[in-house]
């Protein structure tokens, strides 16, 4: 899975809901809790990955990259084990 | 794509649990029926208008019984009738001693989207601050929609998606040293966070006899830490309950607010919506 576009797709997802534009994929995002929850809502239901939640931090939502490195991680992850 | 935390079409139960114990007595404190919410409140209620046709009024959510407080006397002026109802038990029984011997007023168990009431049996559905704690915004509406009659009207007060934003990073600051991600996560779709062409949308069983509008409304409210915490405490029960040092929990947040106090205070940036429903040939529109 590619990082750049699951970083586009999060950022499509996280602008519509915040009703603001994020300019580049490092800016910090400073997301409320429920858009992190819709995030890892949609990261599950439209990228087939599910995040642990019990092993998720706030650090993980800092910004585009961050997310988009945790999916592919846990993606990465999930193949291995398969 | 579902909205987070709309897997189950009713209020979750340890949400009413919460408001029937600690919630109770809190809702009745002057400080949090005048500051900030209360306020709104009594503002929203000021502005609802009455017609002649409305007899039975439904105040779903009616919590302690606070609407029929503020509107007794006009309900004695206009002859109508006033039904309650609330999932809350401790709620509930607050309400009922005020007003269980009244015969103008009942006060039942129900919610949003369980309605004890036959088809279009309610002239007015009026609402404060309650619609925000269901699980689907689409239920209660065909449920709202299946009492009211094709000639009523409604008039409910919602939290806006974007209300206290600012204030609950602050709020979330505190919460992060003693819940878990997984429990913060969890308490973030207690409520409904939408916008107000979301709340049009799912009033769409109303579609076929009346408009809807939903009309936002922002504004900063300044105050002390304690009189934010008598509004806070009372509407965040079930966030609460999960926290087990809740002493050092306060101190955590006195903390965090005066963070962002200013010197008028500590501000809180309200949002909240009036949505209302006439009927499309009541000649008023």
């Amino acid at each position: 899975m590619d990082r750049t576009k699951i970083a586009e797709k999060l950022k499509k997802l996280i602008e519509e809901d915040t009703q603001r534009s994020i300019t580049s994929h490092d800016e910090k995002l400073d997301l409320d809790s429920y858009t992190m929850m819709l995030t890892i809502t949609f990261v599950k239901e439209e990228l087939g990955i599910e995040l642990d939640m019990d092993q998720l931090d706030f650090d993980a939502f800092t910004s585009l990259n961050t997310l988009a490195d945790l999916v592919v991680q846990k993606a990465k992850a999930s193949a291995l084990s398969a | 794509m579902s909205k987070p935390g709309t897997d189950d079409a009713s209020i979750r139960r340890s949400t009413v649990q919460s408001y029937s114990t600690r919630g109770s007595k809190a809702y009745e404190d002057p400080m949090n029926k005048n500051f900030l919410y209360g306020d709104i409140t009594v503002r929203f209620i000021d502005r609802i208008a009455f017609g002649p046709a409305d007899k039975v009024i439904l105040d779903i959510g009616c919590g302690t019984g606070f609407v029929f407080d503020e509107l007794y006397d006009v309900f004695l002026e206009h002859g109508m009738r006033g039904i309650g109802i609330e999932p809350a038990e401790g709620m509930r029984r607050i309400a009922v001693e005020k007003y269980g011997d009244d015969p103008m007023f009942d006060i039942v168990e129900g919610s949003f989207e369980r309605i004890p009431l036959a088809d279009r049996s309610v002239d007015k559905i009026i609402s404060t601050l309650a619609l925000h704690w269901v699980r689907s915004l689409e239920v209660a509406a065909v449920e709202m929609r299946r009492v009211l009659r094709d000639t009523g009207s409604l008039d409910i007060l919602m939290i806006a998606k974007d209300d206290g934003a600012n204030f609950k990073k602050a709020i979330v600051a505190a919460l992060r040293k003693h819940l878990t991600f997984a429990q913060l996560m969890d308490t973030a779709t207690l409520v409904q966070r939408v916008r107000p062409a979301e709340v049009k949308a799912a009033f769409a069983a109303f579609d076929d006899h009346f408009t809807v509008d939903v009309a936002k409304f922002t504004d900063i409210v300044y105050g002390t830490f304690d009189e934010h915490m008598k509004w806070w405490t009372a509407r965040s029960t079930p966030v609460i309950a999960e926290v087990r040092d809740k002493d050092r929990f306060m101190i955590d947040l006195r903390t965090e607010l005066e963070k962002i106090g200013t010197e008028k205070g500590i501000p809180f940036d309200t949002a909240y919506y009036w949505i209302t429903a006439k009927a499309k040939d009541d000649g008023q529109n």
